[in-house]
């Protein structure tokens, strides 16, 4: 069974379904805390990989419209009441960058098409995602409160969150290839047959 | 007899390998497959709490029964001298298990497999093991979403059970909060019970939240301590769900007394 020998109709709902499945499956095991998957209550950022991996052979429109959808669901996900569009600190600044660096990183040539980049710029952008993440709060402590309250909550952010961040970046790096294989192959095998990025 | 040597060279291994898989099936026949259970036992061992986890779980609770007691004995005392009192009778609960954690790494959130087929509802009360848990915020068919107070944006009106001094309890997304009191010269030493006072309308009055491990009474702003939960957050497997209705103060039915005409 050959790609190129499916109507275009199946071909693109093939790949709009998985797509949309594999999308569902980041984010099912996104609040999972699975035996073996998870260090000290601390899970992958399933997220974070998926746009790594969508970025890859992409423009860059889709790369940031990948991160501007996702944080919107990721926020969905975490924000306690239904809150507006420009509630910080969001998810959408943090994946929406990551989506761009993996883009630019992919263009020069630093994320190439090998599982061991995928995993090391997982890695990298798990820290940086959770850094913009930080950063928001700070600000946002520093304009609502007070600059020293803002130092203050810095003190126990990176007590407390620096060793979670650290984590979390491991576990992205590591369980990255589950993710990066099938998808790779799939979305490889789909932009040779089609123009459909 | 040369036959059965040409025989014999040729399906030695043949019947070899179908002594060991006959061999092999009537032992798990004798055995009525422990094997395959013994297996599945160990693959489902990963999936439940160890004994180390149900050690916290227990210590916990035995935390839980002294805050209550310590928070009881005072207000015992204090009712001694009102004429008549009579509480309201607290609620079953409903039971839930925990499904899934946080999607992400900065909100403390859990996610419960109750949900409004269940009678949950927004501003139910959670309390698990050991003490209060957090307070549901959005609630779906079937599940649950609820804030823990190990969250930053918990603010619980807290008390300390012995002297009564109030102040504001915040979550520092670990299992230690900092609590900020109202007074400037507060009455606390380590190893206080914290509980949640009729100042938090989020909360019902009287649950137990913690104990102080730290005082630092000379803040700048207000005097502050640190707060350890006596619920072991991230061990958690099931926890209770109490209706609660802020928007309302606890009121509770006071009998008049008989005024003491002797």
């Amino acid at each position: 069974m050959s790609i190129s020998n499916l109507s275009p109709l199946v071909r693109n709902g093939l790949h709009i379904s998985i797509l949309i499945a594999s999308v569902g499956l980041c984010l099912i095991l996104l609040p999972s805390r699975l035996p073996g998957m998870e260090i000290l209550g601390t899970g992958p950022s399933w997220l974070v990989m998926w746009i790594i991996i969508w970025s890859l052979n992409r423009s860059i429109w889709h790369a940031a419209t990948a991160g501007i959808v996702l944080g919107l669901i990721q926020d969905g996900m975490t924000f306690p009441t239904a809150a507006t569009l420009g509630t910080v600190p969001t998810h959408v600044l943090s994946l929406t960058i990551v989506g761009v660096l993996a883009f630019w990183l992919h263009k020069q040539r630093y994320l190439d098409n090998t599982i061991l980049s995928a995993s090391i710029a997982a890695f990298f952008l798990t820290l940086v995602s959770e850094f913009v993440t930080g950063l928001q709060y700070f600000l946002e402590t520093a304009i609502q409160q007070s600059p020293a309250a803002s130092m203050d909550g810095l003190n126990y952010l990176w007590t407390n969150q620096s060793s979670v961040v650290l984590i979390a970046a491991i576990l992205s790096g590591f369980w990255m290839p589950i993710l990066y294989y099938p998808l790779n192959f799939w979305w490889q095998k789909i932009s040779v047959t089609s123009k459909f990025g | 007899m040369f036959t059965l040597r040409r025989w014999w060279d040729k399906n030695a291994l043949r019947l070899a390998g179908f002594g060991t898989v006959i061999g092999g099936t009537y032992l798990v026949l004798q055995t009525q497959s422990a094997l395959v259970d013994e297996a599945y036992n160990t693959i489902s061992q990963a999936l439940t709490p160890n004994s180390r986890q149900l050690d916290t779980l227990k210590t916990a609770q035995v935390e839980q029964l002294q805050n209550e007691l310590q928070e009881l004995r005072t207000q015992n005392q204090q009712l001694k001298q009102l004429a008549s009192y009579s509480a309201a009778v607290p609620t079953q609960g409903i039971l839930a298990p925990i499904v899934l954690r946080s999607a992400d790494n900065w909100w403390q959130q859990i996610v419960i497999g109750r949900g409004s087929a269940d009678g949950v509802a927004i501003d139910h009360i959670v309390v698990g093991t050991g003490g209060v848990v957090g307070r549901v915020v959005s609630v779906s068919p079937h599940t649950s979403r609820v804030l823990l107070i190990s969250d930053p944006s918990s603010r619980i009106g807290v008390l300390i059970s012995r002297s009564r001094n109030m102040g504001i309890l915040q979550g520092t997304r670990a299992n230690q909060a900092v609590l900020q009191f109202f007074d400037k010269r507060p009455t606390v030493k380590v190893g206080d019970v914290v509980s949640t006072s009729a100042v938090s309308q989020l909360f019902p009055t009287g649950l137990g939240v913690g104990k102080v491990i730290e005082l630092n009474l000379n803040k700048s702003l207000a005097p502050e301590a640190i707060v350890e939960f006596t619920a072991p957050l991230a061990n958690l497997e099931w926890v209770t769900v109490h209706p609660h209705n802020p928007n309302t103060t606890e009121v509770i039915p006071v009998t008049p007394a008989q005024p003491a005409a002797k």
